[in-house]
């Protein structure tokens, strides 16, 4: 079962643009098929959920079937040319009363990629903190006018080289660089002050679990929560390699808009492991969550005080982001046009 | 002779349209070029400081210590040495000068500034009154490097601001101008390692002492005349470990040196070449590809001057005749800014177009397109008037607007472009449009709609009518019409409320 389930994607190697594997089927009769399973954090298959695949465009891929699971050929939605050329290749999970997924998929050139797994959480199903978590969450505490994102330290299994603490002490300092440089860039002299601080949680706390990464980021008053996991695996050629997802997750909420969830699947040769190669492809698309995860915070207060010169300066921001943006980004520009369509509604007022 | 023939064309109008560059230079002509200045101590806190460096300086730039939070050891040799580079790149240009802002002694800048850092780089830069900052990280992954590097312009602090205006005589309207909107760079990181920095050749500035160590107290081992190219194996802080012609090693402080280029690159054409620097011509070589360079001379009034690897006797280029390729990308870069913010286009143009020729500049799409547009209006304004302009500067512009497609700023600055290469308003109204599409409030867009639908199938013979060829065409007339009602921000005001 799972043999014909398993992509038969050829890579050509790393791509610039987004920073993100280059898809491209280079044999002539290749025929990319993509493939995974969508479950429920019990395990329990969720049928019925509308994948997506996007390239330049956005294009419904799928549903999963009672088991949950989905496969479809890339090659039968978008042009040959098309995949060849795409810079990244971004699933999308919805399903109603569900949050939105977004998994951006990145491969190791000469790798097959694996089937995707895919955990979808209800909304609204928020879990309630135990007076332990409280308690340590409490010390993190966002202070008034501050609105930092946080990093809960990478869990990597079976990584022997590298010092787990050092690694995630480097990154928090490397992505809160790439970062705050991201939102200089889109937003000039903004006044809100970015920061990035390590959340250290407890050992037995599941950092994978976004439900409850979402909880604690609301308790934060985050404006993002950063997480990742990896896992070393043995490869065909007898090499380790370390297969690692982060994830994004944007807090803020402007009544129905909120920003999907969003992995980024990488590997990286396992006696390698350093904070460069933990986020070289995560820069903009970091940066880019940050700017939205602002946006909606300010929007949600703006519209509250009717404040116009504040929309005026959320809309600048948004533009100047999707100036920046390079083609075939539909996903982000989908996220910036909602938010700036929202921001002329409310200046229109 | 197409350009012959255009110039005849256009000596034969009573108008001379040109195309101009916007900004407040007020061009000190110094004796001396290129100015270094240091500020050694990194004051936090955005007290205003009196210690201004470069006071007569108009255009000047920061480099901050780049960051090093994993220890590498390099950030502050990155530090010199790109501030070194940039002042080689821009030796000849009177006017400019680049200051380096940095930790005092063994201090390190990570630790001292932990978040605030670009900040921080920001706030001595306005206290400076400098134009540009630039700062950025390194670290490891093994042996190789991974160098991070930041441009922040500061309009505000300094009142340089970089627009592409169309300018002519008898004058053109008012309003044909778009700025270049990006002012925050992020380039993409560069891989590299210890010995691609460091080994190199290093040219001393005067009189120096070798020393033993790398530090200014440490014993002397021997005195080194001015002028000595020397070649540099390793730096520690601000420190070149450099090897003597009879083998001797030894320190030398980065300020006593000049850092030529590692290569300048040739495209082939022939290449007049002197047995000495600003000397009369011993030969001339068609040369293709990289060469190394040994020297590098600064000769008064007559420009700087590369030794290359040749067999045989010496021989020397002038730089403007080759193209240089530094370390980081972001020294061409910045060095294309002072060279276009001087309107040495020519200059200019060489400089981005090694920006985008190099390998790493297509992982960051922004800072691409605006390298593109840079390109495209020097381009431009390396000719006099529009009547002699260079069509590969649409293909610049273009080239932004494939790297950005979403920016309404790179569809109007094309705009200009086709207005001043093609003479003819449609292909640039399809160009407003789609910038008013994607940001109906686009000043520069909205200004130069305006200004065409006051020209466009209207009588009167005023320049920009002579300018333009499809200028009586009806047709456009109505398409501009329906841009306005369309678009409310491009109608023109009432001349009275201007």
């Amino acid at each position: 079962m799972r043999a014909d389930l398993n992509t038969v994607l050829h890579v050509r190697g790393l791509a610039a643009g987004l920073g993100l594997a280059l898809l491209a089927a280079a044999a002539a009769r290749a025929e990319p098929t993509l493939a995974g399973t969508v479950t429920l954090r019990d395990g329990s298959p969720l049928a019925g959920v509308q994948v997506l695949l996007e390239l330049r465009s956005r294009k419904p891929a799928a549903r999963t079937d009672a088991q949950g699971r989905f496969a479809f050929d890339a090659a039968t939605l978008f042009p040959a040319a098309e995949l060849n050329a795409a810079p990244a290749l971004t699933l999308v999970f919805t399903l109603p009363a569900h949050h939105e997924q977004v998994r951006v998929l990145r491969r190791v050139p000469g790798r097959a990629p694996a089937p995707v797994q895919v955990q979808l959480s209800p909304t609204g199903g928020a879990a309630a903190l135990s007076a332990a978590e409280r308690e340590l969450l409490d010390r993190h505490v966002a202070t008034p006018g501050s609105l930092p994102l946080y990093l809960v330290p990478y869990r990597l299994g079976g990584v022997t080289g590298a010092d787990p603490q050092r690694v995630n002490q480097a990154l928090r300092a490397n992505l809160e660089r790439v970062i705050v440089s991201h939102v200089q860039a889109a937003a000039p002299g903004r006044s809100t002050p970015v920061s990035l601080k390590l959340l250290p949680l407890a050992a037995d706390a599941d950092s994978a679990d976004i439900d409850r990464l979402r909880t604690y980021g609301t308790h934060l008053k985050a404006l993002g929560m950063i997480s990742g996991f990896g896992e070393v695996e043995a490869t065909g050629g007898g090499e380790r390699q370390l297969d690692v997802s982060s994830t994004f997750l944007v807090v803020p909420r402007a009544q129905d808009l909120a920003a999907p969830v969003l992995y980024v699947d990488d590997s990286m040769p396992a006696d390698r492991v350093a904070s460069p190669l933990l986020y070289r492809h995560l820069s903009k698309l970091w940066g880019r969550s940050t700017v939205l995860a602002l946006a909606l915070a300010d929007f949600a207060q703006a519209k509250e005080r009717a404040d116009k010169p504040a929309l005026q300066r959320i809309r600048d921001t948004l533009q100047a982001e999707r100036a920046d943006a390079g083609p075939g980004n539909e996903l982000l520009l989908a996220q910036l046009e909602d938010l700036i369509v929202r921001v002329d509604a409310e200046l229109a007022r | 002779m197409r350009r012959r023939t255009l110039l005849g064309a256009a000596s034969a109008l009573p108008a001379l349209p040109a195309l101009s560059v916007l900004g407040p230079l007020a061009l000190l002509l110094a004796p001396r070029s290129g100015h270094p200045g240091e500020i050694i101590r990194f004051d936090t806190t955005g007290r205003p400081r009196s210690d201004v460096v470069l006071a007569q300086v108009p255009v000047k730039a920061v480099v901050a210590e780049f960051l090093d939070p994993g220890d590498t050891g390099v950030g502050k040799s990155l530090g010199f040495l790109v501030w070194r580079e940039i002042l080689t790149a821009i030796s000849d240009q009177a006017g400019a000068g680049v200051i380096l802002a940095r930790a005092p002694g063994g201090e390190r800048l990570t630790d001292l500034l932990q978040t605030a850092y670009h900040d921080a780089a920001l706030a001595i830069a306005r206290q400076q009154s400098a134009a540009m900052a630039v700062w950025g990280a390194v670290e490891a992954d093994g042996a190789q490097l991974l160098v991070s590097s930041y441009l922040s312009l500061l309009p505000e602090a300094s009142g340089l601001q970089f627009k592409l205006r169309l300018v002519g005589e008898p004058p053109l309207p008012a309003g044909l101008e778009a700025e270049f909107q990006r002012t925050n760079f992020n380039f993409p990181p560069v891989e590299t390692t210890r010995a691609a920095l460091f080994e190199r050749r290093v040219v001393t500035r005067t009189s120096t002492s070798l020393r033993a160590r790398a530090e200014a107290a440490a014993p002397v081992l021997a005195r080194i005349p001015t002028n000595s190219a020397l070649d540099a194996l390793d730096m520690d802080g601000g420190w070149f470990r450099v090897r003597l012609a009879d083998g001797r090693e030894g320190w030398i402080e980065h300020a006593q040196v000049d850092l030529p280029p590692h290569t300048v690159e040739a495209a082939g054409t022939l290449l007049p070449l002197a047995g000495a620097p600003g000397g009369a011509v011993a030969q001339r070589l068609r040369l293709d590809g990289r060469q190394r360079v040994l020297d590098m001379r600064y000769v008064a009034r007559k420009g700087l001057f590369y030794r290359l690897d040749r067999p045989g006797p010496a021989r020397w280029v002038a730089a403007h005749l080759v193209r240089a390729r530094f370390s980081l990308p972001v020294v061409h870069f910045v060095a294309g800014l002072y060279r276009f913010q001087f309107k040495r286009y020519d200059d200019a143009r060489r400089e981005f177009a090694q920006y985008v020729a190099a390998r790493e500049s297509a992982a960051d799409n922004a800072s691409l397109a605006t390298a593109y547009q840079f390109l495209g209006a020097s381009t431009l304004l390396a000719r006099p008037t529009v009547f002699e302009t260079d069509p590969a500067a649409i293909d610049w512009f273009s080239r932004a607007v494939a790297a950005t497609p979403y920016d309404a700023n790179a569809y109007a600055l094309r705009a200009l472009s086709t207005l001043a290469v093609k003479r003819s308003a449609a292909p640039a109204l399809e160009d407003l449009q789609q910038a008013l599409k994607l940001d109906p409030t686009d000043r520069a867009a909205a200004r130069i709609t305006g200004v065409l639908s006051q020209q466009i199938g209207r009588s009167g013979g005023t320049t920009l009518q002579r300018m333009l060829l499809d200028s009586g065409d009806p047709v456009l007339q109505r398409r501009i019409q329906e841009t306005l009602e369309r678009y409310p921000a491009a109608r023109p005001m009432p001349a009275a409320s201007r």
